[in-house]
């Protein structure tokens, strides 16, 4: 019996193949898959290519379930950088791949974590929208923590 | 600017050099007669959030993303590192002081925002010393942080990455009562890793609790490091350095609730 493919279709327009028993851990790509039988391209709006080539090794990974959570930290762990890690977290978060966007959150959140404010809203893309006697009057609240 | 320093000469004494560090390149652009390492009066572009690894000990130099660089000559985001370099060596020093002075007046921030969902997720990873250090990052992420959603997920996502037990024990002979937080792993080490003794002798009751600690209820109670509320082996401490004006909630695996208010003695004397 032949596997079923499927075609994803990054932001930038480039097309991976995946096959479809794998794709579906995707509880994003299973619903569709259920609705209308995708037979089509999937669009992945917000998804650059560059991501989607490390959503779909993280898909296609060859592990025994017991190996999995092991293989999920692992494969975190190699793409240490935090613009990586957002990227691959949120896709997860589109594609709806619960453990990946964890163990992406997860790490971020180890690499952040001694960082200060500035650093914070840097590293998470924030806007500061507070004056700075808003801020001082904040942080005197809890200067033990600085 | 006043990361300036007088050394700084004119251009013709200045250049912009490019070190790469586990993939991040880092355009740096210093006087000419400095030796190898970043200090006060260094400008350094790290590309990206990353780059920061790379140039961590900066020495007091002024980090500007080259991104802001980008904004500022309202050119693409995405553009070759070599581009940039290129840039960077015919930038006159006046423009270099322009784009710092636009970075830092924060007319620049990076282009997409996270969603939410994200940032919950990420931050509810983080000990709650991060996050009331963070408190006044934005207005959005109070709110987020301060949501009962949240503090329920951080009280599960956290402790489950880190198990630890709040220990007290009672010492008959010296009529002291001890508390202390220990992980929860097989050699029972406390957050300031010493150790107690284990198994623990029969003289001294010890009673365990889990902690289920976080920004849980009202009540920040931030039991995540011994140095955070003064849990140090010997010494005494009051909770009215940690309870934070709220009781404590400390729960053991039955369903034993002991409530700490603020200035309940952390060791007692009988």
């Amino acid at each position: 019996m032949s596997k079923k493919t499927l075609t994803l279709m990054s932001k930038d327009k480039q097309l991976f193949n995946i096959e479809e028993h794998l794709a579906v851990q995707s509880v994003t790509i299973r619903n569709m898959v259920k609705e209308d039988g995708a037979s089509s391209v999937i669009p992945l709006p917000r998804v650059d290519s560059e991501t989607l080539a490390l959503v779909i090794e993280y898909l296609n990974r060859q592990q025994a379930p017991e190996e999995d959570e092991d293989y999920v930290k692992k494969f975190v762990d190699e793409r240490g950088e935090i613009p990586t890690l957002l990227e691959l977290a949120q896709a997860a978060l589109d594609l709806d791949i619960k453990k990946l966007m964890d163990a992406a959150c997860m790490k971020v959140a180890d690499l952040i974590k001694d960082f200060t404010l500035e650093e914070v809203r840097e590293a998470l893309r924030i806007e500061n929208d507070r004056t700075p006697e808003e801020e001082k009057a904040i942080r005197d609240e809890f200067q033990w923590a600085f | 600017m006043e990361d300036q320093d007088q050394e700084e000469g004119s251009s013709d004494e200045s250049m912009p050099w490019q070190i790469v560090k586990d993939d991040v390149v880092v355009i740096w652009w210093r006087p000419i007669h400095r030796k190898n390492i970043f200090e006060k009066g260094d400008i350094v572009f790290p590309r990206g959030v990353g780059g920061r690894d790379a140039i961590i000990d900066g020495g007091g130099a002024t980090l500007v993303p080259v991104a802001a660089l980008y904004q500022y000559l309202s050119l693409e985001i995405e553009i070759e590192v070599e581009v940039a370099i290129e840039m960077a060596v015919k930038l006159p020093d006046e423009l270099i002081v322009q784009i710092i002075s636009f970075y830092q007046q924060k007319r620049f921030f990076v282009a997409v925002q996270l969603p939410d969902e994200l940032i919950v997720e990420i931050i509810s990873f983080l000990p709650a010393k991060s996050l009331l250090r963070w408190r006044s990052v934005s207005k959005s992420w109070l709110n987020l942080m301060s949501s009962t959603k949240f503090k329920l997920m951080h009280l599960h996502n956290f402790n489950q990455l880190n198990p630890r037990y709040f220990v007290r024990r009672l010492d008959f002979y010296a009529s002291e009562e001890w508390f202390r937080v220990h992980f929860d792993n097989e050699a029972f080490t406390s957050d300031r890793g010493t150790q107690i003794e284990f198994p623990l002798d029969d003289i001294r009751v010890n009673i365990c609790f889990r902690i289920l600690d976080g920004l849980c209820g009202e009540s920040l109670a931030v039991m995540h490091s011994s140095d955070l509320y003064g849990l140090k082996s010997g010494s005494t401490y009051t909770y009215t350095e940690v309870a934070m004006g709220k009781p404590l909630r400390l729960r053991n695996n039955g369903d034993m609730i002991v409530e700490l208010e603020k200035g309940d003695t952390v060791m007692k004397k009988h």
